[in-house]
């Protein structure tokens, strides 16, 4: 069964936005629940969460930050194991569908009201800018903290293999992003990323020649110039995959010219 | 009663040898088993019964069992002359543990009646047994039949690695009963024995003192069944003719090398050399049709067809357009004569494969297969004449099967034309009005096919770069493809290319992402114009030309006026946007020039104009992207 999270619709967002630059995080206070005031489920389509409900997940968030670091401690290392054990969580404990994960304001949920401390620990506050509010208020799936993640379990699910998340480790976040964030098109198929991301961990000439992230973007380019004509939903696995080893044999050659 | 060989004498008068029947098929362009499927079918074609729908065609392939083979080297032993194996090599084939045989038979067909010696007269409808079993070289009795030359039955000897078929045939005789008939007949070499010379033409049945009678009735029914050889059922008219020993040699590798095929193989050969030959006949829905079989060893072999083979499938189309509207008519001008009529299937990723299809000239690569582009000639009869290669089509999965059939009132003269295997139509063989006819009926043809595969016109200079190897892979987009059933089989779709025009390449996205930011990026482009002299506008849709350059993308391009105006094109990305950073080492579009009205060659994306006029703009394209052609007017 499906679970219904709260909402904070835009104007509340921003609000909460705006006092959270001039005031700093304002998580649930200890022992309370965490407020649903401004915040809205949808009519239909799963169970509503609870409060008590609402205290586990923030619980269990806080105890997987806390693994990392959270809230004092800062590491690359750190912020890469919250990424990928946040991202498991989301989309395999939290019962959240599609259609409930692709609502931007249960994001800024969670990102403004649920758990905006540990949003601010993993990216804190920049000297120009403060908080980057796409981190915090969901406008853009792939840019949210915690929406990004589930955007990239979902898109590396991998099912009928022993672990399904087995690819989420594959990428980093810097080269997770240039599929996510600026392809917009070729995230669009989450087959073809799932093959991408295969084809980048499994490749058995990593390491040598060039520089496996520079294989990856330029494969990338190539991809992004084929998907403008060619129908990858309508291809099978094998097909995609033949498409994404080409893509990055061409890349890796032409790379090595160089 | 049983019967024994008989071996035919000279005569004092002369006589033919067996050595001179073999030869008169001549030597055949077509392998041996192609030209016997073409050949038997042929004849049992025009044997048709009256008022038979169906003409069942089976040829089986088959070993004797054991059960039979005793009776096999008793029964046909009887009587062999003795002389040795050179001259009459059925006595070592006997010998053999694996005796072979190949049966040839038609049902719902009239078999072989009509007097027994060729030395009784007879009117033409009684004239099979004669014509068949006796005789050589007679003229075709049948209306609408094929066998012009009456040789056809010659081929059974050469296919016979011994020189012997068994004849075994049921028919109505004029009192409407059924009889039977089963004789032998071996055709090797002449020699002498005891100082007599022989032609080398045997019989085995009932021999007399100048001539071999058949067994008849009961006495042959008795010998096929002790043979194992295929019977008859209910009232069941028709011909079996057994091949002893086989010829089947692999003929796709050189004669002398070639080796027997094993009988899976030879059985596929013979089927698909069915399948290619007879398609017209076997069609379904045809008034009266044939209907092919093949066993091996007991069990059928798929005979391609319109229902399974997507090439065959692509000319039984056309040969159905060939009577509506869509067939087109192919006239001699003078003397002004309705001469054939002619159709076209266009196919896509359709490719034949098979042995039998190569030894027709279809295909060149076995494991590659190839795509038609052919036409299939066709007369009365509606036997297929040969396949005749066009251009081939520019891309590897492009091509067209074509049918052109001769007018019924020509069939004489086309068949006049045609050699004794019946596989070409040569204009040296006639003369004067017939001559021209066929003459023209080849040159429209050909002409015909050059367009189908739009052979290259209209060339233009445009640029002096190869880009052969994108003219290849592009090549293919200039053929209007017309979708129909008759693609199956082909590979996936891989890669393709399309070019859009600016302000629209949203649609042709199919509605991408983004698409919209990126067309109205290079309208406002256009739009930015400030001489208040409008808008420089892109004609119609842009289109591929083959130059001797290479492939170049033209688009027409109305200029406004008085102006200065600037062309960009760039490949569009999967995201609707211009792309603006492209993999290492790609291929970038570019704007070759200008081409004016009046045919004048400007370089570069830069053009200047006086007056509102209409240009061409030329881009060099790349392989495998979409593409967008915008033109704006230049920054003052």
């Amino acid at each position: 069964m499906s679970r219904l999270y709260p909402r904070l619709l835009p104007g509340a967002a921003s609000r909460r936005f705006k006092d959270l630059q001039v005031m700093g995080p304002q998580p649930p206070k200890e022992g309370e629940e965490p407020s649903l005031a401004d915040a809205v489920f949808a009519a239909t389509g799963g169970t509503r969460v609870t409060g008590p409900d609402l205290t586990k997940v923030r619980f269990d968030l806080v105890e997987r930050a806390s693994a990392s670091g959270f809230p004092t401690q800062r590491s690359r290392t750190g912020y890469a194991e919250f990424d990928v054990s946040v991202a498991r969580y989301l989309h395999g404990a939290c019962g959240m569908v599609p259609g409930e994960a692709a609502q931007r304001s249960v994001w800024s949920y969670f990102g403004l009201v649920l758990v905006p401390d540990i949003c601010a620990w993993r990216y804190p506050a920049n000297e120009t800018r403060g908080f980057l509010d796409d981190r915090f208020v969901g406008a853009d799936l792939t840019r949210h903290t915690l929406g990004r993640l589930w955007l990239r379990a979902h898109l590396l699910f991998d099912d009928g293999v022993g672990d399904p998340y087995g690819l989420i480790v594959a990428l980093g976040e810097a080269d997770m992003d240039q599929i996510l964030a600026r392809r917009l098109d070729v995230a669009a198929s989450p087959a073809l990323v799932r093959e991408i991301v295969r084809a980048h961990r499994d490749d058995p000439r990593a390491g040598s020649g060039p520089k496996d992230r520079d294989v990856l973007r330029d494969s990338l380019k190539r991809l992004l110039r084929l998907a403008a004509f060619l129908d990858l939903d309508s291809l099978s696995r094998h097909q995609l995959a033949s498409l994404v080893h080409e893509a990055r044999d061409s890349s890796r050659r032409t790379l090595e010219s160089r | 009663m049983t019967g024994s060989w008989y071996a035919q004498r000279f005569r004092p008068d002369g006589g033919i040898t067996a050595e001179g029947l073999r030869n008169q098929l001549g030597r055949p362009a077509l392998s041996l088993p192609t030209v016997l499927v073409r050949e038997s079918a042929q004849n049992s074609w025009d044997a048709k019964a009256d008022g038979a729908r169906t003409v069942d065609f089976t040829m089986e392939l088959a070993t004797v069992g054991p059960a039979q083979l005793n009776a096999w080297r008793s029964l046909l032993s009887t009587g062999m002359p003795s002389v040795p194996p050179e001259v009459f090599p059925l006595r070592p084939a006997l010998r053999e543990m694996n005796l072979r045989y190949l049966s040839v038979s038609d049902r719902g067909t009239k078999g072989l009646g009509g007097p027994t010696r060729s030395d009784y007269a007879a009117d033409a409808g009684h004239r099979n047994w004669l014509s068949f079993v006796l005789n050589s070289g007679e003229a075709r009795d049948t209306e609408g039949g094929g066998g012009t030359y009456g040789y056809g039955k010659g081929v059974f000897f050469l296919a016979s690695a011994v020189g012997t078929v068994l004849i075994y045939t049921r028919f109505k005789d004029d009192a409407g009963a059924l009889r039977t008939r089963f004789i032998g007949s071996s055709l090797w070499a002449s020699y002498t024995s005891g100082d007599r010379p022989f032609t080398g033409r045997h019989w085995w049945g009932v021999a007399q003192d100048d001539h071999c009678e058949p067994l008849v009735d009961a006495a042959a029914d008795e010998v096929v069944r002790a043979l194992g050889l295929p019977r008859f059922e209910a009232d069941e008219t028709g011909t079996t003719v057994t091949i002893i020993e086989p010829n089947l040699l692999d003929p796709t590798v050189p004669e002398e090398e070639a080796q027997q095929l094993p009988p899976e193989e030879a059985g596929r050969y013979l089927a698909d050399a069915m399948g290619w030959n007879l398609w017209p006949l076997a069609l379904e829905g045809r008034r009266r049709r044939l209907n092919p079989r093949m066993v091996v060893s007991g069990a059928p072999v798929a005979i391609p067809g319109e229902d399974n083979d997507a090439v065959i499938a692509s000319f039984a189309a056309a040969y159905r357009r060939l009577q509506t509207p869509d067939g087109e008519l192919v006239e001699c001008k003078r003397p002004r004569r309705l001469l054939a009529r002619f159709a076209v299937e266009r196919t896509f990723g359709a490719k034949s494969r098979s042995k039998a299809a190569s030894d027709l000239g279809l295909v060149d690569d076995l494991t590659e297969g190839e795509a038609p582009h052919h036409v299939c000639l066709m007369r009365t009869p509606e036997l297929v004449v040969r396949y005749v290669p066009g251009p081939p089509a520019p891309h590897r999965d492009i091509g067209y099967a074509a049918v052109l059939r001769v007018e019924d009132d020509l069939d004489a003269t086309f068949a006049k034309s045609e050699p004794p295997t019946h596989d070409a139509w040569i204009d040296s063989q006639l003369h004067g009005q017939e001559a021209t006819f066929v003459r023209v009926a080849r040159r429209r043809t050909k002409d015909r096919l050059d367009e189908i595969a739009g052979a290259r016109k209209n060339t233009i200079v445009a640029g002096d770069q190869p880009v052969g190897s994108v003219a290849r892979k592009l090549g293919h987009l200039l053929a209007g493809v017309s979708a129909s059933g008759t693609g199956v089989g082909g590979p996936a779709v891989q890669l393709a290319a399309g070019s859009t025009t600016a302000g629209g390449f949203g649609s042709l996205l199919g509605g991408g992402p983004g698409g919209g930011g990126g067309s109205a990026g290079s309208g406002a482009r256009a739009g930015g114009a400030r001489r208040g002299s409008g808008r420089p506008r892109l004609e119609g849709l842009p289109h591929f030309v083959e130059s001797e350059g290479g492939t170049v993308l033209e688009q027409r391009v109305r200029l406004p006026g008085r102006g200065r105006f600037v062309a960009s094109v760039h490949v569009v990305t999967g995201d609707g946007k211009l792309e603006s950073d492209p993999y290492a080492g790609a291929v970038v579009p570019s704007v070759i020039g200008w081409r004016s009205e009046v045919g004048t060659l400007l370089a570069g994306d830069t053009v200047d104009a006086d007056v509102p006029c209409e240009v061409t703009l030329l881009v060099r394209p790349v392989v495998d992207a979409t593409l967008d052609i915008s033109v704006a007017v230049a920054a003052p």
